[in-house]
């Protein structure tokens, strides 16, 4: 059992920086929770983590830096297919896109005979998960209140999948699928899959997930 | 009910999508909302330019963080005449917040002003471990340098950080005090 002097700064760091074990972060803990001087010197780190977090936000992107993505397009592969719907985010978005994210290939979600998601999870709080005929496990992770209505964020097997209610129609559309990287997947829990997520629910005004309460008011439960 | 369009993930629709992060990351090296916007333009235009040296499934965001820090680090070659370059990106960025007075405004601005004044090579590895929430390796590859690099330089940076900032008074702001 390691002594609290024995702590290094570096032990520190990686503990607030999420790089140690469970059981190294766990036993760490303990000895912080019993130690004020290791406390102190803990909370530099956390604390220089969790303010830097909250001094540089994701923030809206200037028309320019876009323009300069889509500009020189001869210079550069071509496109498969137009990728316009992503400009815009929000409703553009919203009206449907299944970002196949590397070799991911939609055939589940997509194909004849799938699985309704929004369907199947209608009556699902977060948190709750339901096993759907075709096999695979659904689990809503949160609710949000957007400036384009409610949209949730369902988690299938390694597929995540935002779907927004959509009031003309009057049921849901799949906003965004994406393969979070299980099993297989050449991007080991992939950043892209987080970056397209948040990028959406920032594009479309999302608070924080709502709470139970106002998640069953939301789906009108 | 779903409308389902499947779109094969181009690079640059992939570039767009990154672009949020790859600003604040910007912003983090240069300071300024204008320069770190001048920076992912030329980054990305250097990218474009050399879409052939992207390796096709490797991931894109590690790849674009490299060519801005060497772009921003081309920047300042350009500008050795210009002395205490980092002070004067402070002083814009304490200028631009100017009108917004809510102390926690305030307090986040004399964040990013006690980060201007570290050294470049440890801004970047704090804005890739601590804002973009990377992994010691991954910035170690990135980087191209030993993880031990990695963590020594992100340690001194977090111990100057904590330090200049123990020097302000303490805010009411949730950041200092939990």
């Amino acid at each position: 059992m390691i002594r609290p002097d024995e702590v290094s700064d570096d032990m520190l760091m990686a503990l607030a920086d999420g790089e140690l074990t469970e059981t190294e972060a766990l036993r760490l803990h303990s000895l912080i929770a019993a130690d004020p001087a290791l406390a102190a010197r803990y909370r530099d780190f956390a604390m220089t983590r969790s303010l830097l977090q909250e001094a540089y936000p994701l923030e809206p992107v200037p028309d320019r830096l876009q323009r300069a993505v889509m500009a020189q397009a001869s210079n550069v592969v071509p496109l498969r297919k137009a990728v316009t719907p992503v400009l815009g985010w929000g409703m553009a978005l919203a009206a449907s896109l299944v970002l196949a994210v590397g070799g991911f290939v939609a055939g589940r979600s997509t194909g004849p005979g799938q699985v309704d998601v929004a369907v199947a999870t209608a009556d699902l709080l977060t948190g709750t998960e339901a096993v759907l005929p075709d096999g695979s496990t659904v689990r809503v992770l949160g609710s949000y209140d957007t400036s384009i209505g409610l949209c949730r964020l369902i988690g299938q097997d390694d597929v995540r999948h935002v779907i927004c209610r959509d009031p003309q129609a009057g049921g849901w559309v799949t906003a965004l699928s994406v393969d979070a990287g299980g099993a297989g997947n050449f991007m080991p829990a992939s950043d892209l899959s987080v970056a397209a997520i948040d990028g959406l629910l920032d594009g479309v005004g999302a608070g924080p997930a709502l709470d139970a309460a106002a998640e069953r008011a939301a789906l009108g439960r | 009910m779903q409308k389902v369009l499947v779109v094969t993930i181009d690079p640059r629709t992939e570039l767009i999508q990154l672009l949020p992060r790859l600003r604040r990351f910007a912003r983090g090296l240069a300071g300024a909302a204008d320069q770190a916007d001048d920076l992912v333009q030329a980054s990305i235009e250097k990218a474009l330019r050399n879409m052939d040296g992207f390796a096709a499934g490797s991931r894109m965001d590690a790849w674009m963080f490299r060519i801005i820090r060497n772009t921003w680090i081309d920047t300042i070659r350009a500008r050795r005449d210009t002395v205490e370059y980092d002070t004067e990106a402070a002083d814009t960025i304490i200028g631009s917040d100017g009108r917004q007075t809510t102390e926690a405004r305030l307090h986040l601005a004399e964040v990013r002003r006690a980060m201007a004044a570290l050294p470049e090579d440890q801004r970047v590895v704090l804005m890739l471990v601590c804002v973009e929430g990377m992994r010691y390796r991954e910035v170690a590859a990135l980087l191209e340098i030993p993880d031990g690099t990695v963590m020594s330089r992100l340690s001194r940076a977090r111990l100057a950080l904590a330090e200049k900032l123990k020097d302000m008074p303490l805010r009411s702001n949730k950041g200092i005090d939990r």
